[in-house]
C-alpha cells in the first residue's frame, strides 16, 4: 500500500453566499489551484471525489462527480464518484480516495466538498434537512437534527452534571478561534452575555449552540508518496483513520443512552491504531461542533479527558491555545458554519495549513499531529488524522 | 390539486398505502384506530421502525400483532424555533418507551411544553395529516 498526502487545499469564503452549487464549486477549485501556483493543474488531475449531501433537494441536481468535474476542468480517467454520508461526507471522501491511491487505482485525486444550503427560504432548507435522517419514521413527524443532539445534552446534564455555562464556553472559544479565520461565517467573538440573550431554539440549546446554515466548498488534492515529494517539499501525511455506526434511527440508541458515544469510541480506536498514535500525541483536533454538546462529547470519547469531564476541559480552557489540545483552530462549525459536505474537506485544508505552518494568526506552534472528525449523528462518526514529515 | 399532479417530494410524508409501500399493513391499522408493529416469526424480534424483513435473520415471514398504546417519556425535547415548513413551533420531540419494552420516536400532541416531564405517562392517538392529496395518517401520544 502506498502512503498518501495531501499536496494542495483550498476553500472559499464560508457563509450565505450569492453563488450558486457550482458556482462555489468553481471557486475552491481556483483557490486549489492557485495555491499550488501550477504545480498541479486540473489537467493533471486523474481522479475525482466529490462531496456533497443534498443538491438534490437543495440545487435539484445529482449525477454530481461529472458536472463538477466539467466545471473544474477535471477529466477522470481512474476514479469518479459523488459520496455522501450526512455531515461526515467529507472525511468519508477523504478515506475513500485514499484508499484509491494507496491500492493504485489512482494517482492524483481532487476531492472537493460542497454545499449549497441556502434558499430564498430558510424553512425549506429546513425541510429538506429531513432527508439526513429517518425521513419516514423521523422526518415526517417534523424531526430535524437539533432535537436529536439537544437529548445528549439534557442526558450529558443530568448524568454528569455539565452546565449551561460549559457549553457556551465552546462557542466562545470557536467564535474566537474563527476571527483569525478570514473563510468563517461568524469571524466575531461573542461573549456569554450574548450567548445567553439568544433566543431558544429546543431545550436546552438557545441559537449560539447551533452550527449555521452555510454554503461553501472546500477542495485538496491527494498524492501518493512519489508524486507528492515532486510536488511539494511540504505534504501533509494521512497517517490513519477511522468510521464507526452503531444505528440510524433515534430510538434505537445503544442502551437507550444519548450522552455516550460507543461509534465514536469504536472509530477512534480504529484511526489511533491505524495512525499507531494515541490522543495524547494530537496536537490540534478539528471536532464536530454541529451544536456544543457534540464538542463537548467528542472531546471526551476521542479521549483528550475522562468519560464526563468533557465541559469542565473546555471550561477550563484546556482545549484552547496553551492547554492540551487545540480544538477547533479554524473555528469549528459553530465559527465556521456548516455547509455538510464541504466540511470535513474544510477540516482536511485547515490540517494542511496547519500541519505546514500556515495557518497564520491562528497556528498552533509546533504542530505535528491534527485530527479530524465529523459526525453523521449521535451514533456515526468519521476520522482523518494527519502528520507532517 | 389532484393525486395525479400532486408533486410527491414537495413534502415529507411517506406514500402509505399498498400501491407504494410494503409496510403498508402499519398505515392500514393506523387509519383503523389500531397501533401495530411487525415480530418475526422465525427468530422471534421485533423492531422500530418496523419491518418486512427481518434484519437480524432475513425471514420474510413477519406478522403484523398490536402493540401496547400506552408508554413513558424517557427522552423528550420542545423545539421552539427553526422547524420545517409546514411545521408549527413549538414541537415536542419525545422518545416513548411502550409497556412491552419497545422504544419508539413520536411525538407529544396537545401538551403544555411546561407539563412534559421524563417519566409521564402517554397514549397513543392517531394523526391525520392535514388537508392530505393522499389521506395520510400519522400518530402521535398525548399525555395519560
Amino acid at each position: 500500500m502506498r502512503r498518501v498526502a495531501i499536496v494542495g487545499a483550498g476553500i472559499t469564503k464560508f457563509g450565505v453566499r450569492q453563488a450558486t452549487f457550482r458556482d462555489l464549486a468553481a471557486e475552491a477549485a481556483k483557490s486549489l489551484f492557485d495555491s499550488v501556483k501550477g504545480a498541479v493543474k486540473p489537467q493533471d488531475i486523474d481522479g475525482i471525489v466529490v462531496s456533497t449531501v443534498m443538491p438534490e433537494r437543495n440545487a435539484f441536481q445529482s449525477h454530481i462527480s461529472s458536472v463538477i468535474a466539467e466545471t473544474v476542468g477535471v477529466k477522470p480517467t481512474s476514479i469518479s464518484a459523488r459520496v455522501e454520508h450526512m455531515c461526515a461526507s467529507g472525511n468519508v471522501a477523504i478515506r475513500l480516495a485514499s484508499a484509491a491511491i494507496a491500492t493504485g487505482m489512482a494517482e492524483l485525486v481532487l476531492v472537493l466538498g460542497v454545499e449549497k444550503l441556502n434558499t430564498p427560504v430558510a424553512a425549506e432548507t429546513f425541510l429538506n434537512m429531513m432527508c439526513g435522517i429517518d425521513r419516514e419514521w423521523e422526518g415526517a413527524y417534523g424531526l430535524t437534527a437539533p432535537p436529536t443532539f439537544a437529548l445528549a445534552a439534557q442526558a450529558h446534564m443530568r448524568k454528569y452534571g455539565t452546565t449551561p455555562e460549559q457549553l457556551a464556553a465552546v462557542t466562545i472559544k470557536n467564535r474566537r478561534h474563527a476571527a483569525n479565520n478570514p473563510y468563517a461565517q461568524w469571524p466575531t467573538p461573542i461573549d456569554l452575555a450574548k450567548y445567553n440573550s439568544a433566543k431558544p431554539i429546543t431545550s436546552p440549546f438557545k441559537l449560539f449552540d447551533c452550527s449555521a446554515i452555510t454554503d461553501g466548498a472546500a477542495a485538496v488534492i491527494l498524492a501518493p508518496e512519489d508524486r507528492a515529494r515532486d510536488l511539494t517539499d511540504k505534504p501533509v501525511w494521512i497517517l490513519g483513520s477511522g468510521q464507526a455506526i452503531t444505528n440510524f434511527n433515534l430510538a434505537n440508541a445503544p442502551e437507550g443512552r444519548y450522552e455516550d458515544w460507543p461509534a465514536l469510541r469504536k472509530a477512534a480506536a480504529s484511526a489511533y491504531g491505524s495512525a499507531g498514535i494515541t490522543a495524547d500525541d494530537v496536537d490540534f483536533a478539528e471536532v464536530h461542533d454541529c451544536f456544543t454538546i457534540a464538542e463537548v462529547i467528542a472531546t471526551e470519547e476521542l479521549g483528550f479527558c475522562e468519560k464526563g469531564a468533557g465541559g469542565e476541559f473546555v471550561a477550563s480552557g484546556q482545549s484552547d491555545y496553551g492547554g492540551k489540545v487545540v480544538i477547533n483552530p479554524r473555528g469549528g462549525l459553530i465559527g465556521c458554519g456548516h455547509p455538510l459536505g464541504a466540511t470535513g474537506v474544510a477540516q482536511a485544508a485547515e490540517n494542511f495549513w496547519q500541519l505546514r505552518g500556515e495557518a497564520g494568526p491562528r497556528q498552533v506552534p509546533d504542530a505535528k499531529i491534527g485530527l479530524a472528525h465529523t459526525n453523521s449523528g449521535m451514533p456515526e462518526h468519521t476520522i482523518v488524522i494527519y502528520g507532517r514529515d | 390539486m389532484s393525486q395525479d399532479n400532486y408533486i410527491y417530494t414537495i413534502d415529507p410524508y411517506p406514500l402509505e398505502s399498498a400501491d407504494f409501500n410494503r409496510v403498508h399493513p402499519f398505515f392500514d391499522a393506523l387509519k383503523e384506530g389500531r397501533f401495530v408493529n411487525s415480530r418475526c416469526q422465525d427468530c422471534g424480534q421485533m423492531f422500530w421502525p418496523p419491518r418486512f424483513i427481518c434484519p437480524n435473520c432475513m425471514s420474510d415471514n413477519m406478522k403484523w400483532e398490536d402493540v401496547p398504546r400506552e408508554g413513558t417519556i424517557v427522552a423528550f425535547s420542545v423545539q421552539e424555533s427553526g422547524v420545517p415548513m409546514g411545521f408549527k413551533p413549538p414541537l415536542i420531540f419525545a422518545i416513548i418507551e411502550l409497556d412491552n419494552g419497545l422504544r419508539l420516536f413520536s411525538r407529544i400532541a396537545d401538551a403544555i411544553p411546561e407539563e412534559v416531564e421524563i417519566g409521564k405517562r402517554v397514549r397513543f392517538q392517531v394523526e391525520p395529516i392535514p388537508n392530505d392529496h393522499f389521506d395520510r395518517v400519522l400518530f402521535s401520544f398525548k399525555l395519560a
